[in-house]
């Protein structure tokens, strides 16, 4: 497989990762817009999310709640997680075309990406 | 204000910062912040959160372009990346332990330099050089790149330097929520000598990762609120493709100083807030 194919793979795959996100937060945001969208925000003072927002364990696990929050940061979660698997897919396509050293860079940058999301 | 309104509003704002973002080249990341805190009082964080997110998804969406065009370099990404994200690690890190107008200040700072490294002269490189970096030949950096329909191939140099650069730019990414692709394109195109085209694609094609690595301790840190980062995020994606629509058809180099004009006085506004401490 040849350089150019390998960045045309990972580049479809962002593409399709960005559009699954962008579905998910439209639906969560219309959703948020219909419940909520008369009450009142103020975004000056910063008082940090409520810990099911923070987590990648709580938000996937909130989810079925079908709360619209927690759809919109499940959609904005999966654009994270699309990076995550851009990279183990280039690690994939190097290892598959023999480049050791590459393979191996690749595996380091997913490392440092899963550890800022654990 | 409502809910509603506040997206709508933000909807617009963010649509017009993506649009500016990829008028100048600058991304979305370093118009947004200043917009979101300066014009609408958005706490830092939050508006740091939203604009990475932003980055993120914009990057993703405008990737295969880019790529089609046959002038991204993976080799070179994927290697600067290692320092890309030890910084973004560390920076994102460091955000709990700076004030916000320390961080306004910074980011007033860092606005700057991008507006100046963005419109400053272009030119290629003279000739060409013959060989390359040491570390470049050994890690099989070289490429080519299309010019006039052939296919020219390129030297790498300077690799520890750009190594350098990009940690740096990794670890403002983190602490700030840009792209900190002016910085990117700046150790790709000063420091490896590369053909600008090649800088500029493959640091748009490896940003979206650096802010990965930073998005994650966001998440971690309440920044991303899903209310605010919803519009803001439609917003800038909506805004960028329109923006680099717009630019395939006007190349006028006085519009993107016009821009960055524009730029550099939000740059002002935010070291002025942050000294005024009204953050």
């Amino acid at each position: 497989m040849t350089l150019e194919r390998m960045q045309i793979a990972i580049g479809k795959l962002l593409l399709i990762g960005v559009m699954a996100s962008l579905v998910v937060v439209l639906l969560g945001g219309i959703l948020y817009l219909a419940n909520h969208g008369n009450d009142y925000v103020n975004y000056q003072m910063f008082h940090g999310e409520p810990k099911q927002f923070t987590t990648v364990a709580s938000i996937l696990s909130h989810v079925f709640t079908f709360s619209s929050l927690d759809l919109i940061q499940t959609g904005l979660l999966t654009l994270v997680i699309v990076q995550v698997l851009r990279v183990a897919l280039t690690a994939w396509l190097f290892i598959q075309a023999k480049d050791k050293l590459f393979f191996l860079i690749s595996l380091f940058i997913l490392f440092v990406l899963v550890y800022g999301l654990i | 204000m409502t809910v509603l309104a506040f997206s709508l509003i933000m909807l617009a704002v963010s649509f017009f910062a993506g649009l500016l973002g990829a008028l100048t080249g600058l991304g979305g990341g370093v118009v947004l912040i200043p917009a979101l805190v300066l014009l609408f009082h958005v706490n830092i964080h939050y508006a740091m959160g939203a604009s990475l997110i932003s980055v993120i998804a914009t990057s993703s969406g405008t990737a295969i372009a880019y790529l089609r065009e046959g002038y991204t370099n993976l080799r070179i990404g994927m290697f600067l990346e290692t320092g890309a994200v030890i910084g973004a690690l560390i920076g994102a890190l460091s955000v709990k332990l700076i004030s916000p107008a320390a961080i306004a200040i910074i980011f007033g700072f860092v606005l700057m330099l991008s507006a100046y490294l963005t419109v400053r002269r272009k030119e290629e490189h003279e000739t060409p050089l013959q060989t390359s970096h040491p570390w470049a030949t050994r890690l099989e950096l070289n490429g080519n790149h299309p010019v006039a329909g052939k296919l020219e191939s390129y030297t790498v140099q300077n690799v520890p330097t750009a190594l350098s650069i990009m940690t740096i730019a990794g670890a403002l990414s983190g602490l700030l929520g840009i792209g900190s692709g002016a910085l990117k394109v700046l150790a790709m195109d000063q420091a490896m000598r590369l053909p600008y085209k090649v800088a500029t694609t493959t640091s748009n094609f490896i940003i979206g990762i650096t802010a990965a690595v930073s998005a994650g301790v966001y998440f971690a840190n309440g920044y991303i609120d899903p209310g605010l980062t919803f519009p803001v995020m439609i917003g800038v994606l909506c805004g960028a493709f329109s923006g680099a629509r717009i630019l395939a058809k006007i190349h006028n180099r006085k519009l993107r100083i016009i821009f960055s004009v524009a730029v550099f006085v939000l740059a002002l506004q935010m070291i002025y807030k942050g000294f005024t401490g009204n953050l």
